[in-house]
């Protein structure tokens, strides 16, 4: 009975570590992720001067792939060996629906971030951003 | 049952909870330092880094020794929080080196609660049966004290070379190198020497280059390549305007910006760039390539004794305050194509 009982704790307080690890180790992933500098979007924007639209400025694609992965890649270094990305470059056209942004100029990207964390445990996350001008 | 379930339960939040209260990552409050200094005959130093780490100020004085029959020490002093210079360690590399060419490196770990708002580090290698000294000192901000240390840092480094065996050297500094690994994700319009001096006890005035080091040819609009120097080195050659012992340096011949792209130039526009080296306008992928540097070419025979200061100020670009990023959680489209990235 108390080999029962001590097998028993054994197991739940295993599994209660196991956990606990496998949340730590998740939550900072998230965290990196999720609190992702908006500064380090900020300095893949461009400002097209001799642009005659109203709006001029739009996101460095091959800067601003460079900047994400950098940081992502220093700050996840020994926390896990791969991680999945994209960066889907969108607009919305005169009926509002949203379409591919296939110029080198876009002013709206998606990240999606997805990561392996332990096994079965995968992490999927989106980011937006946009670009607005103030004036 | 019931309740053991209950505890149970609440056991389990609670631990979970913890990881919602672990710090939040700190990568943009870290300074990265970097050096290199070289006696070819004597010793090289490598790359030498200190950084912020876990509240204190750690770093790495990596040593290569030439010339194992002679004694070497290498040593840190630090600024105290009651402000007097106190030796951290020193040790005899002869204890730790035996053959020539190998390297010792010395590690150190300054915990912030024994400096002050700010303390000047210092580390040194002395050679006294050489007349050899080298010291290389710099001011770091406590953290802990000062938080704002993004936006408009000031970053304060002084060099101290003291050459006592009056070889003619051929000399150079790297003095804002660290920016290779820098780690802040901010964006720098330029670098400001405005108030950069050379103190020294020389009878003549130094012949001192300002130089780029990156592999563009952004900066070949203003700045010239040496010949017998490194292709990948621009030159501007600075003058000097003494005050007592001070020499004060500027550009010897005025340059202009293009604002539209940042980038510097000879042609005259109507915005003279004084003491500055803007960074162009695709200036992340260039600026973190880049080393800026001076130079000093044929120092003399004398015995001489020089310091270095350099200011470096960091500043947003004002360009990029017109607009506005927008942050959102969430998804516009699932129709995207992942790719693999592998550390």
């Amino acid at each position: 009975m108390t080999n029962t009982i001590f097998f028993f704790i054994t197991t739940i307080f295993l599994t209660i570590f196991s956990n606990f690890v496998i949340g730590l180790k998740g939550n900072y992933i998230n965290r990196t992720f999720m609190d992702m500098p908006v500064n380090l979007i900020k300095s893949a924007v461009e400002i097209n001067d001799s642009s005659s639209d109203e709006f001029s400025s739009y996101f460095n694609i091959e800067v601003l792939e460079n900047n994400v992965n950098h940081y992502l890649v220093t700050s996840l270094n020994g926390k896990v060996d791969s991680y999945k990305i994209s960066f889907f470059y969108f607009k919305y056209d005169e009926n509002k629906d949203l379409i591919f942004d296939l110029t080198n100029t876009p002013q709206n990207v998606q990240i999606h971030f997805n990561c392996d964390i332990y096994k079965n445990f995968t992490l999927d996350k989106y980011l937006v951003f946009t670009i607005e001008e103030l004036f | 049952m019931k309740v053991k379930i209950f505890i149970l339960f609440i056991s389990l939040l609670s631990l979970f909870s913890f990881g919602y209260i672990e710090p939040k990552n700190s990568i943009s409050n870290l300074n990265y330092i970097s050096e290199t200094f070289e006696s070819k005959s004597f010793y090289s130093i490598g790359n030498f880094d200190v950084e912020i780490s876990n509240n204190a100020i750690v770093g790495k004085f990596p040593i290569t020794i030439k010339l194992v029959s002679s004694s070497y020490y290498a040593g840190i002093d630090y600024i105290n929080n009651r402000n007097v210079e106190t030796s951290f360690k020193e040790i005899n590399l002869k204890q730790h080196i035996s053959q020539s060419n190998r390297t010792y490196t010395l590690n150190f770990s300054i915990p912030l609660s024994y400096i002050g708002e700010s303390s000047k580090i210092t580390l040194y290698l002395n050679c006294p049966l050489l007349h050899h000294k080298l010291k290389i000192a710099f001011t770091i901000s406590n953290p802990k004290i000062r938080q704002n240390l993004n936006k408009n840092t000031k970053l304060f480094y002084k060099y101290n070379y003291t050459n006592l065996n009056g070889k003619n050297y051929f000399y150079e500094i790297i003095p804002t190198s660290f920016i290779n690994a820098n780690k802040n994700y901010y964006y720098y319009d330029y670098f400001d020497f405005k108030d950069f001096y050379i103190e020294n006890n020389l009878n003549k005035s130094l012949t001192t280059y300002l130089y780029i080091e990156d592999k563009s040819t952004l900066f070949l609009n203003a700045f010239s390549k040496l010949r017998g120097e490194n292709t990948d080195k621009k030159f501007a050659l600075l003058s000097s305007r003494k005050e007592r012992n001070k020499y004060y340096v500027s550009y010897q011949t005025p340059y202009y910006l293009i604002k539209k792209t940042n980038i510097m130039t000879k042609v005259v526009t109507n915005i003279e760039v004084d003491s500055k080296v803007y960074m162009p306008i695709n200036y992340y992928e260039v600026y973190k390539k880049t080393k800026l540097g001076l130079m000093f070419l044929n120092i003399g025979d004398e015995k001489y004794s020089a310091d270095y200061s350099f200011t470096v100020t960091f500043e947003e670009n004002y360009k990029k305050e017109e607009n506005k990023i927008y942050k959102e959680n969430g998804y516009v489209s699932k129709d995207d194509i992942l790719e693999e990235i592998h550390l």
